[in-house]
């Protein structure tokens, strides 16, 4: 295989076993942190970093996957549209196996419905610039990383004018969210922050942490030695208690971010209110077309209703996703929630720390 | 405001030739040049314009039309910029100030402002906005400064109020025994007069202040005893931000509106204590900081960093305006009177705004805000609605935009009611308004439910009648733009319901044309009828007597053992015999029970003043609630019970938090059950109750965390000053 | 679809690009990326170059990590 740089590089084992042995040297006290990006949750138990940590340090795994945080009205929502004649559901992957509350993409693509799977929101509107006569809905789901790309596309839509392509937005961002967490009263010590959410948005959307709340925050990368060396960096800083925001991941981030990208976010989205599993609403943590693109906004263009459902009660996927308990505790975990028929988003989904559990470290 | 000589001097910036001119929805700007530097111009625009202007879109077209030599203001073609035409009024900007140091032309001149500060509304006669048409037009433009106005470059171009030392208006300072025209002496006996614990009655941009010093108690007792309104909190000018940061708790949202151009009034937490009688027990301040060049003169002398600033009026008419008016009702209250010889034309109170949730709230819209028009999703050409009774306004509908009016006040007397004929006719005029159609509270007999009889009559136009609590979720729902099904919550004192009853606690399934009343508390009778509002120990016996009957020792309670026997036995007279009891379900009215057993307000001394006392105790943190029976009509005889029984162990603090609770756990309950019902997600709070930040605070927090999304006001107030949008709306999906 | 991975540009037309992840040939929108020219590498996020990675952060991420390496090694 081709070596890939930027990335094998950052997987020597030699580094990584020296790095482990520095955080058993540095890790003085007790630590708790917690990483809220489903790419971090994956590559933390795929690599088996846990198993490198000494005992007293904890990871915990927050909202970082965006399918698990996603509330079941919209696949409700996405679903009653897919019944619609005269529509195509161009989707990504992740949002194909998620339960709605009596339907899923699958099934509704099993009995007919036509639902495609695409890599990019680019691929959506190709599929609407040759159907023509069918309305093409793009289920949006992503955070900072995913919406400029969502954006672009929106943009690129209204400039050849077409009519039958639509957004059926579910991004968010991430500050608000993270807040929320700390808000409720926590013993998090510090943030591994997402690092392509940063690459972005810049690092400084972090710093009310340590400037509100006193907790040190890493933008960290997604190979082992990133993560080791973050974590190294992230006791150093409450070892002396000196909490800021600092950057691991310097190849792909810097403060400022990436100002193009930040520059189709606001020209297209506005901030709206989102349900985030576990939190509830949370103000202004969601990405939804402003005036001039609502038209694109398929809520706005062809609105549905969904009858409301509470959520599964034995599904403990909100406080799994608020790191107050591991996959493990759930009792229909492994059991009758398992990745051929999951239950909640979190084993869905990828990056869900169930999914990711079941995956790496099946221990009851 | 400005804005197009701005506009003129970006062009002038980047050599561009072409013009500028008022459209129909905006400002049309037309230039000619490469696109680099259109794109440099196009990005100053975006950087530098005035504080005052809201740029929304920029939409950049190319267009082939024959070249231009230079850069110009075209005339307005069309009439229907009015209502982008009319400015709100904007506090004296740091260039002027800067100026009132530096500039020899205008060097302590007290009425300096430029195109970018100044009196707007408050001077406007008609339109177009040019200095003929404004009551600038006694005073006759020097020669430098009309070189100044007709320079395309100075910011004073094309500045209509323009003027100076030798050519514009003057103040002048009068007291028993003398008479003062010169600015540094009127400066100087002013500050002596407010250093002695005095009050001066000063005209303001949109009418008459009375000022004396916020740290002496005498000065401000007195003051309060001569306006004849006891106990209503008084609003405090500080020297600058320093000062308002040593004695309030300030966050930096609260401090960006109150620095803003609009210098409201902003209720903060009291940090550091002033005079006692400015706030009388209650733990906010109504800070405000200098806007007129005045108010900046006067702070380099005075000595105290805060004075009191109130309206110079008599108890709830409006604020006096006119000089001789002021002469003959303010010498009496203050000691002097310091005025100016420039008319003010439209009279406008300072507003008045709090900060809920990092959101601004808005209690009183005036100064700052009126003209400027709230934007809607649909037409809402001709129509006209006059709104409630307390705290009135009236609104007009103009295109996609609603007008409001300024606050005009309480409609209980001739001369409010005068203010409200006079303003509906004067907006008419300004913004060439075509009524059509006519909205009013459902109330008979409301003065502005009477007044849009008369209306109707004489235009003969259609009349539509909004239940009131309606109209207030319809105003919440105008203001985010939405056209769907909510559960609506209106909480307030009272409104007219449609079964003739008084409504106050309304639990709606709403749309912008309809509702249908889900829930709402248990009616209670209220002996004395407006007696049971003023005197709250009245409603808190009748809570009592319906949830206990005799079965209650009245004795034991505190509260009526002040009350005179005599008048205890009168007041169960009239519940047992339904004599002048007449039944109400407003929210209101249970917060003035609670105070009153509490003990916190046994008579209110103003409008509100018992809730307010009771949000004021609050200084614990708790999530405790008490139990509440939420089945059908929502009955409070267990909460009653449990405040009663807590209050033999708990501090009326906590007793209040958990009292705020149980109000905010019953909303998010009645929520769930409509949502269970009809799957609607969007919860619309509007009303005079949520201008209480611990509720709303606490109501949005269940609410959103149960994953509803919630919806306030914060473009016109959630009291009763925001009606008139509510009716406003409703009546044009009515009339279609 | 929350992974981005580093990826080389290999040729760029208009606002797409061709870029390779260790062999394997993916399309790429460049719309949020100036000035980027084949042989350069990028994230690549569902459909997206969303930052140019930096070679000369990547080598002293490297340094850093190898002197910890080195250092340790002291001990």
């Amino acid at each position: 295989m081709m070596l890939m740089k930027y990335i094998d590089e950052y997987r020597d084992r030699d580094l990584i076993m020296k790095l482990a042995g520095r955080i058993t040297a540095s890790a003085r006290h007790d630590y708790i942190f917690m990483e809220v990006c489903g790419g971090h949750t994956a590559a933390i138990h795929r690599f088996g970093i846990p198993a490198l940590l000494p005992e007293n340090i904890r990871l915990i795994s927050g909202p970082g996957c965006p399918v698990c945080v996603t509330g079941t009205d919209f696949i409700d929502k996405t679903v009653a549209y897919s019944e619609m004649d005269d529509v195509i559901i161009a989707t990504f992957g992740d949002l194909i196996r998620v339960p709605g509350s009596s339907s899923s993409l699958e099934k509704q693509k099993a009995s007919g419905a036509d639902i495609r799977i695409v890599f990019s929101a680019l691929d959506a509107l190709g599929i609407a610039r040759t159907e023509k006569e069918k309305k093409v809905i793009f289920p949006g789901i992503g955070f900072e990383t995913t919406a400029p790309g969502t954006a672009v596309t929106i943009r690129q839509a209204l400039h050849e004018r077409i009519e039958n392509f639509f957004v059926l937005s579910a991004h968010k961002v991430m500050p608000p969210a993270m807040e929320a967490i700390v808000k409720e009263g926590t013993s998090i010590n510090g943030f591994i922050c997402p690092g392509h959410v940063a690459a972005v948005t810049g690092s400084s959307i972090f710093r009310f942490l340590p400037e509100k709340y006193g907790l040190g925050c890493v933008v960290t990368g997604f190979e082992p030695t990133d993560l080791l060396q973050a974590i190294l960096m992230l006791i150093e800083q409450v070892n002396g208690k000196d909490p800021k925001v600092e950057i691991q991941y310097r190849r792909a981030v810097t403060a400022g971010g990436n100002p193009l990208a930040q520059k189709n976010i606001r020209e297209v989205f506005v901030p709206s209110d989102a349900y985030w599993r576990g939190f509830g609403t949370i103000p202004a943590s969601g990405l939804t077309p402003g005036r001039n693109y609502d038209r694109f906004d398929a809520e706005i263009s062809m609105p549905v209703k969904v009858q409301y459902h509470e959520e599964n009660e034995i599904c403990i996927c909100s406080e799994i996703l608020r790191g107050l308990k591991n996959p493990c505790d759930c009792p229909l975990f492994a059991d009758i929630c398992s990745p051929e028929n999951p239950v909640g988003a979190c084993m869905v989904s990828g990056e869900g720390a169930c999914s990711t559990w079941y995956r790496y470290k099946r221990e009851r | 405001m400005g804005f197009r000589p701005f506009i003129c001097r970006m062009a002038a910036k980047h050599g561009l030739a072409g013009y500028v001119e008022n459209r129909t929805g905006g400002v049309s700007v037309v230039v000619q040049g490469d696109l680099k530097t259109i794109d440099r111009f196009s990005n100053d625009i975006l950087q530098l314009a005035p504080p005052a202007s809201q740029i929304k879109s920029i939409e950049i077209n190319s267009v082939s039309i024959p070249g231009f030599d230079n850069f110009k203001i075209a005339g307005s073609k069309t009439h229907d910029d009015q209502v982008t035409e009319i400015s709100p009024d904007i506090a004296v900007c740091p260039e002027c100030l800067d100026d009132l140091e530096n500039d020899p032309l205008r060097k302590d001149y007290p009425f300096v402002n430029c195109t970018n500060c100044g009196p707007r509304f408050t001077i406007i006669e008609r339109l177009p906005y040019d200095r003929p048409r404004t009551t600038m037009k006694s005073f006759r433009m020097c020669p430098e400064c009309k070189t100044q106005y007709n320079d395309i470059l100075d910011r004073r171009f094309h500045a209509q109020p323009i003027a100076c030392n030798s050519c514009g208006p003057v103040y002048t300072y009068k007291d028993h025994n003398k008479e003062l025209k010169n600015i540094a002496e009127i400066l100087h006996e002013v500050c002596a007069q407010v250093a002695s614990g005095r009050s001066v009655a000063v005209k303001g941009m949109g009418g008459y202040h009375l000022m004396c010093d916020a740290f002496n108690n005498n000065a401000v007792s007195e003051l309060r005893n001569k306006k004849q309104r006891d106990a209503k909190p008084f609003a405090v000018m500080f020297r600058d931000i320093k000062a308002v940061r040593s004695y309030c708790h300030i966050d930096e949202n609260e401090e960006k509106e109150l620095s803003s151009w609009r210098r409201p009034v902003v209720i903060l937490r009291q940090k550091k204590p002033l005079a006692s009688a400015v706030s009388d027990g209650l733990n906010t301040i109504g800070a405000i900081l200098p806007y007129m060049p005045l108010h900046y003169m006067l702070f380099r002398e005075l000595n105290t960093p805060a004075v009191v600033l109130t309206s110079g009026n008599l108890s709830d008419e409006p604020v006096i305006i006119s000089d001789s008016e002021a002469t003959r009702l303010l010498i009496p209250v203050a000691d002097s009177i310091l005025s100016y010889n420039r008319q003010i034309l439209n009279r406008t109170d300072d507003s008045v705004v709090r900060f809920i949730d990092k959101k601004i709230s808005i209690i009183r819209r005036s100064r700052g805000f009126v003209p400027r028009p709230v934007d809607l999703k649909f037409n809402v050409e001709g129509i006209i609605a006059l709104g409630a009774e307390q705290k009135n306004s009236f609104c007009i509908g103009r295109g996609n935009q609603a007008v409001m009016s300024q606050y005009i006040g309480d409609l209980k007397n001739q001369p409010t009611f005068n203010f409200l004929v006079e303003s509906i006719d004067r907006f008419t005029k300004l913004f060439r308004f075509k009524p059509r159609f006519i909205a009013c509270d459902l109330h008979p007999d409301y003065l502005s439910t009477r007044h849009a009889e008369a209306l109707m009559k004489e235009l003969r136009v259609p009349l539509v009648r909004i239940q009131h609590h309606h109209a207030h979720i319809a105003s919440c729902m105008a203001e985010h733009g939405i056209d769907e099904e909510v559960i609506g919550v209106s909480l307030d004192g009272t409104g007219y319901g449609t079964d003739g009853n008084t409504w106050g606690s309304e639990f709606l399934v709403a749309d912008l044309m309809k509702f249908r009343r889900f829930a709402h508390f248990d009616y209670v009778a209220l002996p004395g009828g407006d007696k049971a509002v003023e005197e709250p120990w009245r409603t808190a016996y009748s809570y009592i007597y319906r949830y206990y009957g005799d079965d209650f020792d009245y004795d034991s309670m505190p509260l009526f053992r002040i009350v005179e026997k005599r008048k205890l036995t009168m007041v169960r007279e009239a519940l047992v015999k339904n004599i002048n009891a007449p039944l109400s379900s407003g929210a209101g009215r249970l917060f003035d029970a609670v105070s009153a057993i509490l003990g916190l307000c046994i008579v209110s001394r103003f409008d509100s003043e018992a809730p307010m006392r009771l949000e004021s105790a609050i200084s614990d943190e708790t999530d405790d609630f008490y139990p509440f029976n939420a089945r059908g009509e929502i009955v409070f005889a267990e909460t009653l019970k449990a405040v009663l029984k807590d209050m033999k162990k708990q501090t009326a603090s906590v007793i209040s938090a958990k009292f705020h609770n149980t109000i905010a756990r019953v909303i998010l309950e009645i929520s769930k059950q409509v949502r269970k019902e009809t799957s609607i997600g969007k919860v619309v709070l509007s009303g005079g109750v949520f201008q209480n930040k611990y509720l709303l605070e606490k109501t949005s927090y269940l609410l959103n965390h149960n994953r509803f999304s919630v919806y306030t006001n914060h473009l016109v107030p959630a009291n009763d000053g925001g009606v008139s949008l509510g009716q406003l709306v409703t009546a044009s999906k009515i009339v279609k | 679809m929350c992974l981005s991975i580093p990826v080389r540009i290999i040729s760029i037309e208009g606002n797409m690009a061709e870029v390779s992840a260790g062999g394997t040939i993916f399309r790429a929108g460049m719309q949020m990326v100036e000035d980027a020219r084949p042989g350069d590498y990028v994230l690549l996020h569902a459909g997206f170059a969303i930052q140019k990675i930096s070679a000369e952060e990547a080598e002293e991420t490297l340094r850093l990590l190898r002197e910890i390496n080195d250092a340790d090694e002291v001990h």
